[in-house]
């Protein structure tokens, strides 16, 4: 050992030696903890993994990364959105295509495979439900045979779980409805 | 900010606003300006009245914490006034960390400064919340701030520096938080500790447009990162450390302030919240009003309700 190591292990045992075993124990993890230096356990403590020391628990921290993918899975989305209709379904399935696959734009088959993955039961027929959705006012078309969420469907999915709030966005969005066939009557007369 | 304490208020709630934030945003906000001016010449004296005030004799190494009276704003509604040398004590938290590693008395008087002169305030009126707004980033003064907190509420604009922030947010309450874990650890017995534990109480969108009754589809987009980001980014990061930190939902909104116009600049001359200022729309007044009315129920509930769960 070299002699200002030596000075330095005087100087720390000095200042330590007035102090009780607790109080030493302490200070000395405080200093591995400001230098983080990480020792290595001795056999007693790498068998008893269940006692850890600050140090270790330092040294034992997972680093967070900005990069890993901590999203909602498509099956946990769906639970929390708690779509009832099958129309709000897809519109959930296009919000979360749209939102957190970043896929805007999509077809049935899309919408079909993204239900599988999320565990969800099957559509008797997914595109009359698409078709259904797209009814309703929750997708738009987008071109070339694919669909996008309208405006009024993001609003409507942002709001669920709470049913009131998302009728009360549906309530103030203009869907287009098509016109009812006006249906001809035809009155018997009976009197001669 | 003004707004929520001036509802929750209204709902018989005595509220402390602690402008922690150098700029003195809060303070300008609330305060004419050149009561703001008279209060930042003389907190350096014995008659200052800033939260600074209160810290100087610790920060200057000549005696303990000052204990100061809070301004009452409005019935229910006090403040603490900021203070730009609160960036002096700023500087002096990095050092005071380190302190507390190497368990050091003056670290942990230091990092829990704050603490005791807005807890000493909070007794001496009485006060049911306390709010503290705080500069928008991660430095030192709002580590010590927000290892304060029991809960924590983020402003969310529609926008993308929003969805970063939430992202810097999330990482930097984790590490602080296990900072903090070590530091109580290793502390001398018997010294005032911060409870080191913010929760994510939730995050209120603010700064889009309406059409329709609905967000326009252009902040409708931000809205729906802010929401998958509050969730993957604070919810799962925070209860990586402990599941009590925050929920597993994406419904972490509290409530949503769309823009109100000339409500705002009427607010910022009046020093008023936005459903009291003289004049300005009154359906929009309204709309104000049931807004932060309904938030400052929310933040009521959730924090009763947390209480009661422990």
């Amino acid at each position: 050992m070299a002699d200002e190591n030596v000075e330095v292990l005087m100087t720390i045992v000095t200042a330590l030696k007035g102090l009780n075993p607790e109080v030493q124990r302490r200070t000395i993890q405080a200093v591995v903890t400001f230098l983080g230096i990480q020792l290595e356990p001795s056999p007693k403590e790498a068998s008893n993994s269940q006692i850890q020391s600050p140090t270790n628990e330092l040294s034992n921290r997972k680093e967070l990364t900005f990069s890993k993918n901590r999203d909602m899975s498509p099956k946990e989305f769906l639970r929390e959105k708690a779509p009832q209709r099958d129309i709000e379904r897809v519109a959930c399935l296009a919000y979360y295509l749209t939102h957190y696959r970043d896929v805007p734009h999509f077809k049935t088959i899309d919408i079909s495979t993204l239900n599988t993955e999320a565990a969800q039961p099957k559509f008797s027929n997914t595109a009359v439900a698409v078709d259904n959705s797209a009814k309703a006012g929750f997708l738009v078309p987008a071109g070339k045979g694919m669909k996008q969420i309208s405006a009024a469907g993001e609003a409507f999915i942002q709001a669920l779980p709470d049913r009131e709030a998302a009728k009360a966005s549906q309530s103030t969005t203009r869907i287009k409805k098509r016109p009812k066939k006006a249906t001809s009557r035809i009155v018997k007369s009976n009197s001669k | 900010m003004i707004n929520i304490a001036a509802a929750m208020a209204n709902l018989g709630k005595r509220v402390l606003l602690v402008d922690a934030d150098p700029q003195c945003n809060l303070t300008s906000y609330l305060v004419d300006s050149e009561v703001v001016d008279n209060w930042l010449d003389e907190s350096d004296g014995p008659n200052g009245t800033t939260i600074w005030s209160a810290l100087k004799p610790f920060s200057d190494g000549m005696g303990n914490l000052l204990r100061i009276q809070p301004t009452e704003r409005q019935e229910g509604v006090f403040l603490i006034p900021g203070d730009i040398q609160l960036s002096k004590f700023e500087t002096d938290l990095t050092q005071i960390w380190v302190e507390c590693f190497q368990r050091k008395l003056h670290g942990f008087k230091g990092v829990t400064a704050i603490s005791e002169i807005v807890n000493n305030a909070a007794t001496d009126n009485d006060i049911d919340f306390v709010f503290y707004d705080v500069g928008p980033n991660i430095g030192p003064l709002n580590r010590a701030i927000l290892l304060d907190c029991d809960y924590f509420i983020v402003p969310a604009a529609c926008d993308l520096f929003s969805v970063r922030a939430l992202k810097t947010l999330g990482k930097s309450l984790h590490d602080w938080i296990l900072d903090w874990q070590v530091i109580s650890q290793l502390a001398p017995d018997n010294i005032y500790l911060l409870p080191g534990r913010p929760t994510f109480l939730g995050y209120i969108l603010q700064k889009f447009r309406m059409y329709g009754g609905n967000i326009t589809s252009e902040f409708s987009a931000y809205a729906a990162r802010l929401e998958k980001t509050a969730y993957s980014d604070i919810s799962v990061v925070l209860r990586e450390i402990d599941k009590n930190l925050a929920k597993a939902t994406l419904q972490n909104k509290l409530g949503q302030v769309k823009d109100f116009s000339n409500l705002v600049p009427l607010s910022q001359t009046q020093g008023e919240p936005f459903f009291n200022v003289a004049g300005g729309n009154a359906t929009m007044k309204n709309e104000a009003k049931t807004e932060f009315r309904s938030i400052a129920k929310n933040i009521i509930t959730l924090t009763q309700k947390d209480k009661g769960a422990s």
